[in-house]
């Protein structure tokens, strides 16, 4: 037989759907209804792992997700996926599985010496000695590397798809064992909407691994029936394969959905996983428990589970994990354990017992059915190297109990609630003695039921479910008037649980006793963080990295808050337990990440005229969101060539810019203008309808926060332009004034920044391409002078065109709704061909700009600088008050050391300074070296034939004309300037009247 | 992630928002009046409170008004929300 | 009034004599009149001037809309509506607003051609808008006629519950078509829906 420990009877898989898989290339036989973990036992497979630090051999330990050996990498090349727990990982034809810790093979493993040197790896370890002599790090981190053995990531794209999923629902159930199952029926009856998720492929936790009857049917068979009315209610949202991982603020929660990764990617079909963001009115936490490991020597040598998982494998799946066993227990638990064994025909040697007196039903049959019950007894040691062979008895004042020959030592310490979704909260809990373990109190909307308030009794915790779904679907407005009787089970006596930390006297010196097994932290690490002085449960956590693996500790963490009681000598309630943080389990970044990947990643903006960009061979750069085009190479040209084509056209004929990405807002009312004033530095309220007018905003601190030109439409609407960057911040920025200050200004204000596209037409033969596009709007100088706007029609369409130039030239800026502005586009492009029309890009507005020393906000503005810094004194209103004017007299802003905006002029006129770059007096290496300023913008200027550059110097505006370095960093170069006036180019402004 | 009551469109979740720093900072009204102290007083001087907070946050997503929220900056728990209107 | 020259929507709609074909379940609405009013909601006389004008009072409740022969008039703000009508209407409409307004504080703008509408009905509705929206859109809360300013994925939206279908509306901004394309044709992929769009331009999105 394939499976040797494969029970001939029983459990819920499917004998008739065999199946193999492979593990470390080995194939493995398994049905369907097995776990990886499951099959693995069935095939007498013990060795799974090696631990992180010591590299000791690991096997399975429990059949859920709080096991903290069974990590195991699935599947190969992109799909691969690491650190995956076999014990929740259903078993599938043709999965592949590999062991995630062992170098350079799982038998052989040279890292185990590390086990060997043991006593001279303590806590703290790494940063005690690996940090010294510093020159050696590299070599240890080689070492380190391979030790550091948590599986590896894919290295190609990965080829599944990822789902994100809102939800809302009046109650989730976060577990769907007999407590989950019994609360989603009862909030279903009252009709709400309820959601219920379980991290297993199969709903019924617990109740799929007992012998007990619930309303009368066989446990297993009355989950099936639950689960299958929950799937056709209406109203009701089933989630299997589906971890609660993270309960954040306002009770979010996020659940991972284990999607069909290993079938192939149907059309259609998401495919790695599905992240449900579900916003629940209440929440029932049904989240069991976690039974507790116990202290001995060895305790961590394959063939050591915990009690309740034997009985998951031999009810659930069908499989003994051993041939012959011995139970080591403070609790009656572990009895039905003893029981279930027994009934499997698996010899159970002896239990140990710590309790002096269990006097239980479960004890008692056990009793009965002729299992050698030792009370006051514990378990001190397991022998066996690969395996365990044979567990040392004791009694509690020490004296040796004899060495009992077992393949299987299964342990009971208790069930330790699992509150981690409560904790990642901060919702409050209370140490519950009953279980010797925290337990969460029901606090804003989560109501706490079953195994994790520390109830363990079936009928007890099938009552607690029903009362918490009905109570939570109250609370989410949801009654039908009556309350749902509680499925029925037998009430089954027990003895109390006896706290049991430390092995007895001398006994805890035995080497080692594991207290987490995944991290390797051993009881002898607590002591050392203990003796050092770290005694909070948290600096336990970081000196010794207890509780930091992927398991998230869940085994370790219950039974260190008991252990560092114990050693200190206090109530394990006023040590507490680590504060635990999303995730619960594993989850991969595809399924955090979702379809927000690629061109999803970021909204990419675009203009009614990208596609004709794309057309004409643009290149683009990112402004924020939008996407603007560049600059348009023709073929074979260089971006420099390009864009000094670009530049020359405007300044001697005529380009065409895109520049619908301003922002644009209506501001409508009789006090638009008085609003202005106070937001603007200069005087508004004059301004005469059909005029426009260059405008500074500063915010409080006296700083240039935007700038733009704003024209005055009509009596009581002007038209606001902002930067394209700061479209949003503007409009949030005047309505914040608007709604919280000046709720007296009668002014509304409406963005129009979509519906108005923007082309600007710049260079000396613009008007006649206007005119030849066609307009209704008289274009002579005197009719449409500088700085004013008129509206008519451009090429039959309806538009707004305004006479400024953000290049010097003669420009307009033609406003049309963007359904009809590439028609516009087009008509003009057509009408200035025989001008010469030339399209230009960012790049080329950039230069044209910084020839005439016009600044922009962001570039030499940086969130630091007053209008007088760049030059914009003139602008300061001083008969009114307006946003940051009083900060302007603060001293600061009146320093004569300020930076302040200069021309710089190299003096090899064909080198172009890097922007960014800092400006010295003088070279030196004396460091840091005095800086006067950095440079802001910085171009070869085609029409003047030399590079500019544009830059914030200190004190610079009264030296105009001095010798000033500006240093590169790649390099460490001096590059000598000269400052000069900041306008290049036809500095009278001249061009842009005619 | 705070579901923020917004007092016009309801609970919403915080990408939608943008937080405006603390409430009831009114702007003197003759900034020209005051000291530099003072002035400086008014332009950066927060409590920074611990605790019951009263803040400003504006509805980007949504409705575009600015509100006032009082919120625990301790345990990030909202304990009310009201507009303009309401507070004056 | 119509211009003779032929408008092109948001994601790829050419104007034509024939109206657009408004088949399956996800598609534009493109070319609507998309007319933004503000005023003050205390002022009544304005209120009722608008009500006689439009045969429909300006909802009032956050997250509602109003309809009338038409037209669809949705609350944006406690001063702040946006009336959705027919094609070509924008003119007419914001030139009787004006008329109905005069002496009133208020601001009437046309955005037409600033955003569009894209309808998606049919029973993956609900499912599709969940990828990226993250309100309740249940019937029982988001019934029809119900509205909200959200986010969708993340570009800023206005949703409208229009029927049980169910059917919605997603109002969203120009310049964002491309990436609500590409989004919707992602996330209703499973659903075997499909978008009849050009605005996904090759470099842009690819």
């Amino acid at each position: 037989m394939s499976q040797p420990f494969r029970l001939d009877h029983g459990g819920r898989i499917h004998r008739d759907a065999p199946l193999q898989f492979t593990f470390d290339g080995r194939p493995i036989d398994a049905f369907r209804g097995d776990t990886v973990a499951s099959a693995l036992l069935a095939n007498g497979v013990s060795l799974v792992g090696r631990s992180l630090k010591y590299h000791r051999p690991r096997g399975i330990v429990s059949a859920g997700a709080e096991d903290p050996n069974a990590f195991v990498q699935l599947g190969h090349g992109a799909r691969t996926l690491p650190n995956r727990l076999a014990t929740v990982t259903p078993a599938t034809p043709g999965l592949e599985v590999r062991h995630v810790n062992a170098w350079p093979s799982l038998d052989f493993d040279l890292m185990s010496a590390f086990g060997l040197a043991a006593p001279f790896i303590p806590a703290g370890f790494y940063y005690k000695t690996l940090m010294w002599p510093r020159r050696l790090w590299p070599l240890y981190e080689h070492f380190l590397r391979h030790a550091a053995g948590l599986g590896h990531a894919p290295n190609a794209p990965d080829p599944d798809r990822y789902d994100h999923v809102h939800a809302h629902c009046d109650v989730l159930v976060v577990g769907a064992g007999p407590a989950g199952l019994a609360a989603a029926r009862a909030a279903a009856q009252t009709g709400a909407r309820v959601i219920v998720a379980d991290e297993q492929a199969e709903f019924g936790g617990g109740l799929l691994a007992t012998a007990e009857r619930v309303d009368a049917l066989p446990a297993p068979q009355w989950a099936d029936v639950a689960a299958a009315q929950l799937s056709s209610a209406p109203g009701v949202t089933v989630l299997p394969n589906t971890t609660a991982f993270g309960l954040y603020e306002s009770n979010l929660v996020l659940l991972a959905e284990r999607l069909h990764s290993d079938q192939p990617d149907n059309a259609g079909s998401e495919s790695g996983a599905r992240v449900w963001r579900v916003l629940p009115k209440q929440i029932v936490l049904a989240s069991g428990a976690h039974e507790r490991p116990l202290l001995f020597a060895n305790n961590d040598r394959p063939g050591v589970l915990l009690a309740g998982a034997i009985s998951t494998y031999l009810n659930r799946y069908a499989v003994a994990p051993g041939s012959r066993a011995v139970v080591f227990t403070n609790n009656d638990s572990a009895y039905r354990t003893a029981l279930d064994l027994a009934d499997a025909g698996v010899p159970v040697a002896a239990i140990a017992d710590v309790r002096v007196d269990p006097d239980g039903n479960l004890p008692a049959q056990a009793r009965a059915q002729g299992i050698p019950v030792h009370t006051g007894a514990v378990v001190v040691q397991a022998h066996g190297r690969g395996r365990v062979a044979a567990a040392e008895l004791c009694s509690l004042d020490g004296a040796p109990l004899g060495t009992v020959e077992c393949d299987l030592l299964g342990v009971s310490g208790g069930f330790a609630p699992a509150l981690h979704l409560h904790a990642q909260a901060s919702a409050p809990m209370t140490w519950n003695p009953e279980v010797a373990a925290f337990a969460p109190q029901p606090s804003h909307g989560i109501h706490p039921a079953g195994a994790v308030t520390g109830q363990l009794d079936l009928a007890s915790v099938l009552r607690q479910g029903t009362a918490a779904g009905t109570a939570a679907a109250a609370a989410a407005g949801c009654s039908n008037g009556h309350t749902p009787a509680a499925p029925q089970a037998a009430e089954t006596p027990t003895s109390d649980l006896k706290p049991y930390w430390l092995p007895p006297g001398e006994l805890a010196r035995t080497k080692p006793q594991f207290v987490d097994l995944h991290e390797d932290v051993t009881l002898d690490d607590l002591r050392l963080s203990l003796r050092e002085g770290y005694e909070s449960i948290e600096h336990v956590k970081r000196y010794t990295t207890l509780g930091m693996g992927p398991d998230q500790g869940k085994l370790a963490n219950p039974l260190a808050t008991g252990v560092i009681a114990e050693l200190l000598g206090r109530d394990p309630a006023t040590v507490g337990t680590p504060r635990h943080r999303p995730a619960y389990s594993p989850v991969s970044l595809g399924a955090i990440a979702g379809r927000h990947i690629g061109p999803l990643a970021d909204p990419v903006r675009v203009t009614p005229m990208q596609e004709w960009h794309e057309s004409a061979g643009a290149h683009f750069e990112n402004v924020g969101q939008w996407r603007r085009a560049w600059y348009y190479p023709h073929p074979g040209e260089s971006m420099h060539e390009a864009v000094a084509r670009e530049c020359l056209a405007v300044r001697n004929r005529v380009g065409i810019l895109d520049y619908s990405t301003l922002g644009k807002i209506e501001i409508t009312g009789p006090d638009a203008g008085e609003f202005l004033d106070r937001v603007y530095t200069n005087a508004w309220k004059r301004l005469r309808p059909g005029r426009c007018r260059y405008g500074l905003m500063l915010g409080e601190d006296g700083m240039i926060f935007d700038d733009g030109v704003t024209a005055r439409l009509d009596d009581q609407r002007y038209l606001m332009f902002t930067s394209t960057s700061n479209a949003a911040p503007v409009l949030a920025w005047l309505e914040q004034w608007l709604q919280t200050e000046w709720t007296d200004l009668r002014v509304y204000l409406t963005s129009v920044s979509e519906h108005w596209s923007n082309i600007a037409l710049a260079g000396p033969r613009s008007r006649d391409v206007l005119a030849a596009a066609g307009t209704d709007i008289p274009l002579a100088r005197d009719d449409f002078p500088f700085m004013t706007f008129r509206e008519g029609h451009v090429a039959g369409v309806p538009a707004r065109v305004f006479r400024i130039s953000f290049s010097g030239e003669l420009s307009y800026e033609i406003n049309v709704p963007a359904d009809r502005a590439r028609h516009v586009w087009e008509a003009l492009l057509d009408a200035g061909r025989s001008f010469g029309i030339t399209p230009y890009g960012t790049e080329t507005m950039h230069v044209l700009r910084a020839e005439k020393g016009f600044i922009i906000v962001g570039q030499e503005t940086d969130g630091s600088v007053t209008p007088d810094d760049v030059g914009l004194g003139r602008l300061l209103s001083r008969r009114k008050d307006f946003l940051g004017k009083r900060s302007l007299s603060r001293p600061d802003s009146a320093r004569p050391d300020r930076k302040q905006l200069v021309g710089l002029l190299t003096d090899d006129p064909a080198l172009v300074l890097p922007e960014g770059g800092h400006v010295v007096d003088a070279p030196g290496r004396r460091r840091p070296l005095p800086m006067r300023g950095h440079v802001t913008s910085s171009y070869f200027s085609p029409v003047l034939g030399r590079s500019i550059a544009l830059a914030m110097v200190s004190g610079g505006r009264a030296a105009l004309g001095e010798r000033l370095y500006v240093a590169t960093l790649h390099d460490d170069r001096w590059l000598p300037v000269r400052s000069c006036h900041p306008v290049f180019y036809d500095p009278e402004g001249a061009r842009q009247h005619v | 992630m705070l579901l923020i009551p917004c007092p016009w469109c309801g609970p919403r979740e915080d990408d939608e928002f943008t937080f405006g720093g603390e409430a009831d900072i009114p702007r003197p009204a003759d900034p020209a009046a005051l000291t530099d102290e003072q002035w400086a007083d008014y332009l950066f001087m927060r409590d920074n409170r611990r605790g019951h907070h009263r803040e400003q946050w504006y509805h980007t997503a949504g409705c575009r008004r600015w509100f006032i929220v009082e919120r625990d900056t301790v345990t990030n728990e909202i304990l009310g929300a009201s507009t303009y209107g309401d507070s004056q | 009034m119509s211009s003779p020259t032929p408008r092109r929507s948001p994601f790829g709609a050419i104007e034509s004599a024939q109206p657009p074909p408004h088949e399956g379940q996800l598609f534009e609405r493109p070319f609507l009149t998309h007319v933004n009013l503000r005023l003050d909601s205390a002022d009544s006389e304005a209120l009722a001037a608008i009500q006689q004008m439009l045969g429909v009072q300006l909802p009032l409740t956050p997250n509602t809309t109003a309809a009338s022969q038409g037209l669809l008039a949705i609350w944006l703000g406690p001063d702040e509506w946006l009336l959705l009508a027919a094609q070509d209407y924008s003119e007419a409409l914001a030139s009787d607003l004006q008329a109905a307004l005069t002496g009133h504080v208020a601001s009437i703008v046309d955005i037409s051609s600033g955003q569009t509408v894209i309808r998606l009905s049919g029973p993956s509705a609900l499912d599709v808008l969940a990828r990226g929206c993250a309100l309740d859109l249940h019937p029982s809360v988001f019934p029809p006629g119900a509205c909200a300013q959200t986010m969708l994925a993340r570009a800023q939206t206005l949703l409208i519950a229009v029927d049980l279908t169910p059917t919605f509306d997603i109002i969203v901004r120009r310049s964002f078509a491309p990436y609500v394309a590409a989004w919707l044709k992602d996330s209703a992929r499973q659903f075997g829906l499909h978008f009849p769009t050009t605005a996904t331009p090759g470099t842009t999105l690819a």
